[in-house]
């Protein structure tokens, strides 16, 4: 784990284009000819402005949309549709508003027949650990913001993936919201050594958490640099080389940046 | 503070009658009313001459319910089946949908010549006419619902690693719910509304054939006996519905902050 050991790749974009077709009719390129690979083990972030294709290569990998041209896959063979390996963490934590917070953590392991046994088990564990057992019972719009994106990210732990795609999760917290449930992230994730691919368009964030960064411009999305972050864990945001960062990748992403 | 207006409109029934605002023939008196609601409840309660309508209340009242309420739970079983079925398949959008979209503008009522022709004189035409208007009223919430179903929930439950199936039987129908329940709170008072009309003409008993009747005999304390009547029914099969509705739709209530 950490920057400079390089696992082997587990999920890879081969030349991945997208092309949405906009309400006037006209073909935009979201995603032009990507080419990228993501390592076992490692956390590697999707950062770069608005409209550079870091959430649709997501949704591609996830499953949810397709590729126009290209192809992803997983272990090399070719992504068409979602799958409980590849779990995912949405902007919106998305719980089932009907089902309670136990009953969303049961769902993938249900819906799948597993052992309600050993996956309540690791429910359990999964709730003590972000200290939230007593809320069991409750419904997700009892819970405040931050304790529901805590249940989203256990949600989809609970059930087990081996690959975490995260999609700007923590966008809609506020500032120190945010930075306790980074770190959270980061000791679940460092804990469990799976391989996540997390996309944000926060700097701070995406020193603070990434192994690896893959730097994307816009219009059409394109890769631009890729970054490997050398830095000790845990990370502390005031660290002068935390900065060196920062104005690296601030130098790299502000040109881009559309009105 | 809600019963003000109803009590207000009462008093203002009342007063029309004592100060001869309108001829008794027209306007009865509530008391009047009451008398003959009496005498259709119980023929002892009864003060004149026995009329048609003297101690039929209950035959009345089990005959309409039953075409109303058996009516009410075919047409929206049809409805969410198939709406559910056109909302979530574009095939089977494709082959029903366009149908339904023709038949929904033309008014339902148009329908009683054809039924009472089809089905000649009794409960069928009236049930038919009831599942027809029905199933159109709830069909629309059920589709609209089904469709309106975050992308999201579906590709959450997708990645956890629900089969379409799961997805359709877990999340969809789970978040329509909201918009099925409008569909079949509409769908109830539609079904009393073509119960009466199919009464009118098509069957020999019911509140509507008491409500019809007193028409033509000019009797209109029994008309508006009739007509509170059907209010009161109409109104205990909504509120069925709502209690079940709040039950079920718990989550949805607490999201909003309201009640249904």
């Amino acid at each position: 784990m950490g920057a400079g050991t390089v696992g082997k790749p587990i999920i890879e974009g081969h030349h991945v284009t997208k092309d949405y077709r906009s309400a006037d009719g006209r073909l935009t390129r979201a995603l032009d000819g990507v080419d990228v690979a993501f390592y076992e083990g490692q956390i590697t972030l999707l950062i770069g402005p608005s409209g550079c294709g870091k959430t649709t290569l997501l949704n591609i990998i996830a499953g949810f949309e397709q590729a126009s041209s290209g192809w992803v896959s997983e272990n090399g063979l070719p992504i068409t549709s979602p799958h409980p390996r590849r779990g995912v963490i949405f902007q919106d934590p998305n719980l089932f508003p009907w089902l309670t917070i136990w009953e969303n953590l049961m769902f993938g392991p249900e819906v799948r027949g597993e052992d309600l046994a050993v996956a309540g088990k690791r429910g359990e564990d999964l709730l003590a650990m972000v200290g939230l057992t007593k809320f069991r019972s409750h419904y997700p719009h009892q819970l405040s913001g931050g304790m529901r994106h805590r249940i989203a990210i256990i949600r989809t732990l609970a059930n087990g993936p081996d690959i975490l795609l995260a999609d700007e999760p923590f966008t809609a917290l506020d500032e120190h919201t945010r930075r306790k449930i980074q770190q959270d992230f980061y000791g679940i994730v460092a804990r469990t050594q799976k391989t996540v691919l997390f996309v944000t368009h926060n700097i701070e964030e995406a020193i603070y958490l990434a192994d690896r960064m893959v730097v994307m411009s816009p219009s059409p999305g394109r890769i631009k640099q890729i970054v490997d972050i050398d830095l000790p864990r845990p990370r502390d945001i005031l660290d002068l080389r935390f900065n060196d960062y920062r104005s690296l990748l601030f130098n790299l992403i502000t040109p881009d940046v559309v009105e | 503070m809600k019963f003000a207006l109803p009590l207000g409109l009462v008093l203002a029934w009342t007063a029309a009658s004592v100060l001869n605002w309108m001829p008794a023939v027209l306007l009865p008196s509530p008391l009047a009313v009451g008398r003959a609601v009496a005498e259709w409840i119980n023929p002892a309660w009864g003060t004149g001459r026995a009329s048609y309508y003297t101690g039929t209340w209950i035959h009345d009242a089990i005959g309409s319910s039953f075409r109303a309420i058996v009516g009410f739970v075919i047409g929206s079983a049809l409805a969410i089946v198939i709406g559910v079925a056109v909302g979530w398949s574009s095939k089977a959008e494709r082959i029903i949908d366009p149908t339904v979209q023709v038949l929904r503008p033309m008014p339902r009522t148009a329908l009683l010549p054809f039924a009472i022709i089809f089905f000649g004189l009794g409960n069928l035409p009236a049930l038919f006419l009831v599942v027809y208007g029905v199933f159109l009223q709830v069909y629309l919430q059920v589709v609209t619902g089904v469709k309106l179903v975050s992308r999201d929930w579906k590709r959450a439950a997708a990645m956890l690693g629900a089969s379409p199936r799961q997805i359709l039987w877990r999340v969809v129908i789970p978040g329509a719910l909201p918009h099925i329940f409008v569909g079949l709170r509409l769908g109830i008072a539609y079904a009393w509304t073509m119960m009466i009309l199919a009464e009118m003409f098509a069957v020999p008993n019911g509140f509507g054939h008491v409500l019809w009747r007193g028409y033509e005999f000019m009797r209109m304390d029994i008309v508006i006996g009739g007509m509170i009547m059907l209010g009161l029914f109409g109104f205990i099969s909504d509120r069925i519905i709502v209690i079940i509705a709040r039950r079920k739709l718990a989550w949805a209530q607490e999201l909003s902050g309201s009640q249904l």
